[in-house]
């Protein structure tokens, strides 16, 4: 038992360390982009959803006629 | 192999297709990684068969169901063997296995987005009025897209990360390479009318 976990504990740490972690070559645009990327990595759509809405409603609010073109153009695309 | 045991095969890629889904709109950063490294074919398999009924769905005739779906797949091989051919970990066969396993996960919200336009296209067809429900309504929609595309390029940038298993730099370099030789033939499909939004 012990060993099998052991084993699985192994398998996780080198799936962990297949690529090496990014350097963007200047430390401070690595930890940038490093605390950017963790929002990313997991649940994404917490951060995405709300700011293309916020995108799109700032945008309905300079001109809805782009809005209403822009969904018609990309509904007739499917 | 007889029917039961293709009946099994089936109902378990299925399963394991559900839960990597799952795992990819709550932890996309693990599950490409973790499918970069089992080089599982099934899913590829599976979007390949939804893309296949989408089409049959979209398109009026067997030959437009034809071209679509052949140009779709010669898209996806030729992409797939032309990120293999750039240099990464490992050799060409062991890149292009991991390139299967994972690019084909960057086509979900594709899939997810052309399933959902064709159903909104049948119960709100264009063209939107400027009335605030017309407004609502292309605001959700064109947030909804915008997200799929975002999710979309985190899938990619992933399934290049992972299977070439190369630095930040080169897999944007990657990306304008692909860009570059893709924009014109999306351009060319576009004007032959093979698809209007191109199968990114």
């Amino acid at each position: 038992m012990r060993q099998a976990k052991l084993s699985a504990f192994k398998k996780n740490i080198q799936e962990l360390y297949i690529v090496p972690p990014n350097d963007l070559g200047i430390p401070i645009v690595t930890s940038w982009y490093r605390a950017i990327n963790k929002f990313f990595k997991s649940m994404p759509f917490l951060i995405i959803v709300p700011l293309t809405i916020l995108i799109f409603i700032l945008l309905a609010l300079v001109s809805q006629h782009i809005i209403i073109r822009l969904a018609t153009f990309i509904q007739y695309g499917y | 192999m007889d029917i039961n045991t293709l009946f099994a095969y089936l109902i378990a890629s299925l399963i394991i297709f559900a839960r990597t889904f799952a795992g990819l709109l709550i932890n996309p950063y693990k599950t490409v990684r973790t499918q970069s490294i089992s080089g599982t074919v099934s899913h590829a398999v599976i979007i390949c068969l939804m893309s296949l009924f989408y089409f049959s769905l979209a398109k009026p005739t067997i030959s437009e169901i034809f071209l679509a779906t052949v140009s779709a797949f010669a898209m996806y091989i030729l992409t797939i063997f032309g990120f293999s051919i750039l240099p990464g970990d490992g050799t060409f066969h062991v890149r292009l296995k991991r390139y299967n396993a994972t690019w084909a996960l960057s086509y979900v919200p594709t899939i997810i987005w052309f399933y959902a336009s064709f159903y909104l296209f049948l119960l709100f067809p264009p063209p939107r009025s400027e009335s605030m429900q017309g407004v609502v309504l292309s605001v959700l929609f064109l947030a909804f897209s915008l997200s799929l595309l975002a999710w979309k390029g985190i899938l990619a940038y992933l399934s290049i990360r992972f299977s070439s298993r190369v630095q930040f730099y080169r897999v944007l370099y990657y990306i304008f390479l692909y860009l570059a030789v893709s924009i014109p033939v999306w351009i060319l499909l576009y004007n032959l009318h093979i698809f209007r939004v191109p199968f990114v």
